[in-house]
């Protein structure tokens, strides 16, 4: 007696599944029953939504097997059995059992075609949009025959991951416990094959059949075929979907994984954004520690100790020298004791007596006490994140501290006109933001009423590509003026800023001296407020310019405004200002009559200049 | 200043003209100036629907005015929150000069996103019209859905405005967000064709709220259900509170920093 071995493939691509999650498999990976026996099959219906109705087709080779019962339909000249069924219940899975019988021993394919499955629950939306969920994959066809030279059908595994617990016989390996191999070697015991079969079998699939007739009679036969190529007509039908679902399957399991891992990506740069913030928090706590140790050492004798020397050393000669002895030691107590204010109001009266000032009864308007301003500076400027993230690990980032200002005080009283004076950088711009509000110094504390102030700085919120009218507009709303306001003194603006031609031009097209006549126009244009800061307002514009705007500049100062005049230019400051202000690198060194103060500043300059030559 | 009153009517008034520079600079060089507006959300709304509206044929109606809708709000939102980023800094030295409550800045770009909102509104009403679109009463909940959405860019654009000033990475990393969220707002596609997890994570997203909020009252001519108002009232509520507070804690900070 020959035997061969005839194999059959029972490939299990789901086709068309209409519901999520759901898919069919058979019992076992493959099938080994002995020719002209009966075996069974376990078709199962899965779907984690519950399995309501199904429909599932069948097809298998009618050349190798014999279809026997189990299904609701069939169609035996083209090897094809209907199972359906409308009786689940909701359960996870449902099972069928076909009984074939193996004609003859070959390799032969079980597939399902055309799956249908509606969820127990919502049996009408699966058709229309439910997602097509494929079954398994595809699987290498490995065959392990048996002593009996069985017929071996290779069933596909489900998806590990989506195995229930509740079914052995679902394994994703070919695993002899599996229930349905069992009964299937039960079923099948006595393999009689017709010679003619397997010679008709041999002529369409001469590679398997060789590789069968060199283990005729084996105990255990072994073989191994790369591709399913069957005869079965059915079988190269399903082949398309076969593929198609077979490939699209992996490819999802891909994207989840993709997926997930995109989430990752997020999730670390999330957390790589939070932990970024929160070290430029840590850091900037660290800063503000620091400068708070720094203030806490100026409160060190001997630190001002050193201060005191440098500034009597640097002192100018052309200073009384009881105003100097004053203003020293005002520093000094300032700096060292609480009641700093009592005793700067002391020194300021003693100076603006010495000054010619009658001083109680006027009212303090604006008071500065003990304003010390630390910038931090890096020293370092990181290209980018990674680079910042490098050196910050090498700890190369360092800040600097920049005392802007260095524990300032002066009192400014109703009325005066008082010019800030000081080389580039010395912290007079700070200071005016201080005192406009701007900035909240980082120790000491001023006084004023920010109501009242004004600042006038040119061409604040200029926009270069809008027209000038629209430029009043705007600057003057920022600068506080009311549309009512600016409606009724536009006139006046244009025609003190001698740009009546202009008006419609975009200020781009303006020469510097035109942006600024027209910046000094719009600022001036208001009732003088109580307190007037001009910044650098005075030194722009032709002679002519000039002339009128500083004429402006008086004509607020007399209706009563105190005045606040940051200029480089020395004459600006002795023709206008009753006292003065010098600073110098962020340290006050002399308030007093603009004429001495000035000269300080020059003879500065001379010694400075002197000493670089 | 005579009051809080008067200084109300000023911060209007500035940011009013501040809010008409940024439009004017904004088309300062074209030609068609504000036109674009109204024209750039057709245009796309043309494009989009050329593409998209076969695809989800069966599944979205009205494809052209469901993707305006969203893409209406989704403009307003991104444009808000995107400029308001960079307020406080493209506005350094105004800042730093004039004597303005930091917030107007912020508060001008988001409302800038408003007025250009407003010309694109036309482009929707004249869209509505011409889809034949039945007036219903709930378009009268259309501005809420508005207020909503600009409540919201508030708060984040003063979250964002803060965090620029300090760590300007912030600006490329949130062009990365508006993306993701962008794609997770359902401007162009049903959510029902969504896998369920990813529809529940779409319906937190306020964005899309706002969105559905939006489609619901004007396409639909239903009052929306009470959990999008419900979603809607806490982002917009915890955004602007939250963005306060990091403001108001940062604010001394970033006039130094600045």
């Amino acid at each position: 007696m020959i035997i061969c071995t005839a194999v059959c493939f029972a490939i299990v691509p789901s086709t068309d599944v209409f519901a999520a999650e759901a898919y069919v498999t058979f019992g076992s990976e493959s099938y080994t029953p002995k020719a002209g026996k009966e075996f069974k099959i376990g078709v199962y219906v899965k779907c984690m939504d519950g399995v309501g109705a199904s429909s599932v087709t069948v097809g298998y080779d009618p050349n190798c097997l014999e279809y026997v019962s189990g299904g609701s339909g069939y169609d035996r000249e083209n090897g094809l059995v209907f199972i359906v069924d409308e009786t689940g219940n909701g359960a996870n899975s449902k099972k069928f059992m076909l009984v074939f019988k193996a004609k003859t021993e070959s390799f032969s394919e079980i597939h399902a075609v055309a799956n249908y499955v509606y969820t127990y629950d919502f049996p009408d939306v699966i058709l229309e949009d439910g997602t097509v969920i494929p079954c398994a994959d595809p699987m290498e066809c490995t065959i392990t025959g048996s002593a009996m030279a069985p017929i071996m059908i290779q069933g596909v595994a489900p998806k590990p991951e989506e195995k229930p617990e509740d079914k052995p016989e679902e394994k994703p390996d070919e695993t002899p416990v599996d229930e349905m191999d069992e009964q299937a070697e039960e079923i099948i015991e006595e393999p009689e094959v017709p010679e003619e079969e397997i010679e008709a079998f041999t002529e369409e699939e001469p590679e398997a059949a060789a590789e069968e007739t060199e283990i005729p009679g084996s105990d255990i036969t072994e073989i191994t075929s790369p591709s399913p190529t069957s005869e079965p007509e059915t079988i190269v039908d399903a082949n398309p979907l076969y593929f198609n679902d077979g490939s699209s399957e992996p490819e999802d399991e891909k994207n989840l994984n993709d997926s997930a891992i995109l989430m990752g990506i997020l999730v670390a740069s999330a957390l790589a954004l939070l932990f970024l913030l929160w070290l430029s928090r840590d850091e900037f706590k660290a800063r503000k520690n620091e400068a708070k140790r720094y203030v806490d050492s100026l409160e060190d004798p001997n630190y001002e100790e050193e201060n005191r020397n440098e500034y009597v050393i640097e002192s100018p000669d052309g200073v009384k020298a009881s105003n100097d002895g004053l203003y020293t030691e005002n520093d000094i107590v300032s700096e060292i004791s609480g009641d700093t204010v009592t005793l700067t109001e002391q020194e300021l009266q003693i100076i603006n007596m010495e000054a010619g000032y009658p001083v109680d009864d006027r009212e303090r308007v604006i008071s500065v006490k003990d304003v010390t301003m630390v910038f931090h500076l890096s020293t370092y400027n990181p290209s980018g994140l990674k680079d910042y993230l490098i050196q910050m690990v090498k700890r190369n980032i360092s800040y600097r501290r920049l005392y802007a200002l260095y524990h300032v005080s002066f009192d400014v009283y109703k009325g005066e006109v008082i010019g800030i004076i000081g080389t580039n950088g010395s912290g007079k711009s700070t200071l005016l933001k201080i005192v406009s509000g701007a900035l909240r110094p980082t120790s000491g504390s001023i006084t004023v009423d920010r109501k009242k102030v004004q600042l006038l700085t040119l061409g604040t919120g200029f926009d270069m590509e809008l027209t000038a009218r629209e430029n009043v507009y705007l600057n003057g709303s920022i600068i506080g003026y009311s549309k009512d306001f600016l409606d009724k003194h536009y006139n006046d603006i244009v025609k003190f800023a001698e740009l009546e031609d202009f008006m419609e031009e975009k200020v781009k097209n303006f020469s510097s001296g035109m942006v600024s006549r027209l910046g000094f126009a719009i600022a001036t244009a208001g009732d003088a407020a109580e307190i007037l800061i001009l910044d650098e307002v005075l030194s722009v514009g032709d002679e002519f310019f000039r002339k009128k705007s500083l004429a402006r500049i008086k004509e607020m100062i007399h209706g009563g405004s105190t005045v606040l005049i940051v200029s480089h230019g020395m004459n600006t400051i002795l023709e206008n200002c009753t006292r003065c202000v010098w600073i110098e690198k962020g340290e006050l060194r002399m308030v007093g009559n603009p004429k001495e103060v000035c000269d300080a500043y020059r003879h500065m300059e001379q010694t400075d200049n002197a000493v670089g030559a | 200043m005579k009051g809080r009153f008067s200084d109300i009517l000023q911060y209007v008034f500035v940011i009013r003209e501040l809010t008409s520079r940024e439009i004017k600079r904004k088309y300062a060089r074209s030609s068609l100036g504000i036109i674009w507006s109204v024209l750039n959300p057709l245009l796309m709304m043309v494009v989009m629907s050329l593409i998209f509206s076969t695809m989800f044929k069966r599944s979205i109606e009205n494809f052209p005015i469901y993707y305006l809708t969203g893409q209406t709000i989704w403009g307003l939102f991104s444009g808000a929150t995107n400029s308001a980023m960079t307020a406080l800094v493209d506005n350094k030295s105004l800042l730093i000069k004039a004597k303005l409550p930091k917030h107007t800045f912020i508060l001008s770009r988001v409302y800038t996103a408003l007025v250009n909102f407003g010309y694109t509104c036309i482009a929707f009403v004249l869209m509505l019209l011409i889809f034949r679109i039945k007036f219903t009463l709930t378009m009268l909940l259309f501005p809420v859905g508005i207020l909503f959405a600009l409540i919201f860019s508030i708060g984040v654009g003063y979250l964002l405005a803060t965090e620029y000033v300090f760590f300007a990475d912030i600006k490329y990393l949130y062009g990365i967000f508006l993306t993701l969220l962008m794609y997770m707002s359902a401007i162009f596609y049903p959510v029902d064709s969504l896998p369920e997890m990813v529809q529940k994570i779409v319906n937190m997203n306020p964005v899309y709220l706002m969105i559905l909020f939006a489609r619901e009252c004007v396409m639909y001519g239903r009052v929306p259900q009470g959990w999008v108002w419900i979603r809607l009232g806490g982002w917009s509520i915890a955004s602007i509170v939250f963005g306060m507070i990091i403001f108001r804690i940062q604010e001394n900070k970033i006039m130094q920093t600045i």
